[in-house]
């Protein structure tokens, strides 16, 4: 015990060392009377690798594209000529006397009775007046107004001047009623896949002149993760750019938000 | 402690603070409504698609040609005949002349380019372009042996698939049967379950 104390190594110690060194020997000499067994490589089976990532990093460049010089289509934004009061036609000789192939005025209660003559005249008078008032209405503004003549119009500042209207006017109304059915016909939802009947997709959009897209319609599912809202949302966004410009919007309308709705669920299930 | 002539003042600024919240609330109602519009029905149809011939020289076409059948066959697109206007389709890295695809009615459109090597492999880029909002949707890049085109046509159907339904594709996949005993069913019924042991490849 007080040799072992003395130098430091302990019986148990060079047993241990003594015993490793023996089996690294027999690992790296082997056993001499042992023929070695050749390696033999199992079947091969072809792997073909196919690599896959992202193309070209750079974006697609810009098509060549001839151009020529050309602006926007103009689009009045006030009035060029304010519908001023129709004068009460003249009857000149020049003008068609009241033709008798014309259909037979309706009798209408008048306070006065008028000789036929003098009634032939005045509906005359009122037919050409209105004639005259709608042509007037139509190349100004383009759109329909109401036949009775009216003083000039408001004079107009900008587009995006204007305060939005909550609630669409009477003739904005049938214009996005139009709009709707437009849109209606070009959205072809993701009904075939399982969980795209049940995804709402909200598009917003800004009307500019002409009744373009202004810009690229923002939707919040356009960057989700999830792949079939994803989806979702680019066919609504395509269905809208599809059916624009929407040239039959009533100018008022122009430099406004519209949000469309997309209910899949509705749509799918007809 | 405050006198009533202090409250009377209080209770005036506060009522001026209420008034002045609702009419900025008023005034701001306007500006930020916005027309809303609801879109209820739609025409449910297989989407249009162009998939013209791949350019290089690759096996372009039988690429294109497979991509179109797996889509196709799927149910959920309309592949197009766009050969009036495959011949302008530019490079791969070249954006595409939008209108003329607008005209074709393609809703999507696939340009790619298939090119062996000098190290004999075969690269196939292709682009998905959405037409209507001139966005490319996905470009991927894929790189194989020559004799390995038909696998990398089913991976591009995969692609598109899901880029433009939502869903994961199931072209570049193979139903690999095996038996495998069924330990609740006696072997004499004749009844096996099968297992999946590999990808599901259509083709």
């Amino acid at each position: 015990m007080s040799d072992s104390r003395d130098t430091g190594f302990s019986p148990a110690l060079i047993g241990s060392v003594v015993l490793h060194g023996a089996v690294a020997a027999a690992i790296l000499v082997g056993w001499p009377w042992k023929t070695p067994i050749p390696i033999t490589l199992g079947e091969s089976v072809p792997v073909t690798i196919v690599t896959e990532g992202p193309t070209n990093v750079r974006p697609a460049e810009e098509a060549l594209v001839e151009q020529t010089a050309q602006t926007e289509d103009p689009v009045p934004q006030a009035s060029p000529q304010p519908p001023a009061p129709v004068p009460a036609p003249v009857p000149s000789p020049a003008q068609a006397p009241p033709s008798k192939a014309a259909p037979k005025p309706v009798p209408s209660p008048k306070p006065l009775p008028k000789t036929p003559a003098q009634s032939r005249k005045a509906e005359n008078d009122f037919f050409d007046s209105l004639e005259a008032t709608i042509s007037k209405a139509k190349a100004s503004t383009g759109k329909p107004v109401a036949n009775a003549p009216k003083g000039p119009s408001r004079p107009e500042t900008s587009v995006s001047a204007r305060p939005a209207a909550g609630a669409a006017t009477g003739l904005s109304a049938a214009a996005l009623g139009r709009l709707q059915g437009e849109v209606q016909d070009r959205w072809n939802p993701n009904c075939e896949v399982e969980g795209g009947s049940n995804v709402n997709v909200r598009v917003v959009f800004v009307i500019g002149p002409g009744g373009r897209v202004v810009g690229q319609p923002e939707s919040p599912g356009t960057s989700s993760p999830d792949f079939v809202v994803k989806a979702a949302s680019d066919r609504a966004v395509r269905a809208l750019l599809q059916a624009s410009p929407f040239a039959y919007l009533p100018p008022d309308l122009y430099g406004q938000k519209i949000a469309l709705t997309f209910n899949a669920k509705q749509a799918c299930s007809r | 402690m405050m006198s009533p002539k202090g409250n009377v003042m209080r209770l005036k600024v506060l009522m001026l603070m209420v008034a002045a919240l609702l009419g900025g609330a008023a005034l701001a109602g306007p500006a930020a409504a916005q027309i809303e519009v609801d879109i209820n029905a739609g025409a449910v149809k297989p989407l249009p698609i162009a998939v013209p011939a791949f350019s290089g020289s690759g096996r372009g076409a039988d690429i294109a040609q497979v991509i179109t059948g797996n889509l196709e066959r799927s149910g959920l697109f309309q592949p197009l005949n766009v050969s009036s206007v495959s011949d302008k389709l530019p490079d791969v890295n070249v954006q595409p002349r939008f209108p003329d695809w607008q005209a074709t009615g393609a809703q999507a459109l696939i340009n790619g380019q298939a090119t062996v090597g000098p190290d004999g492999g075969l690269r196939v880029d292709f682009r998905l372009w959405d037409v209507f909002s001139q966005q490319q949707l996905l470009g991927l890049q894929f790189s194989s042996t020559p004799d390995n085109w038909r696998r990398v046509a089913h991976k591009i159907s995969d692609a598109v698939y899901e880029r433009l339904t939502g869903e994961k594709g199931y072209f570049d996949t193979v139903w690999r049967l095996s038996p495998r005993a069924a330990p609740s069913w006696p072997a004499s019924s004749g009844w096996r379950s099968w297992t999946r042991t590999g990808p599901i490849r259509s083709s």
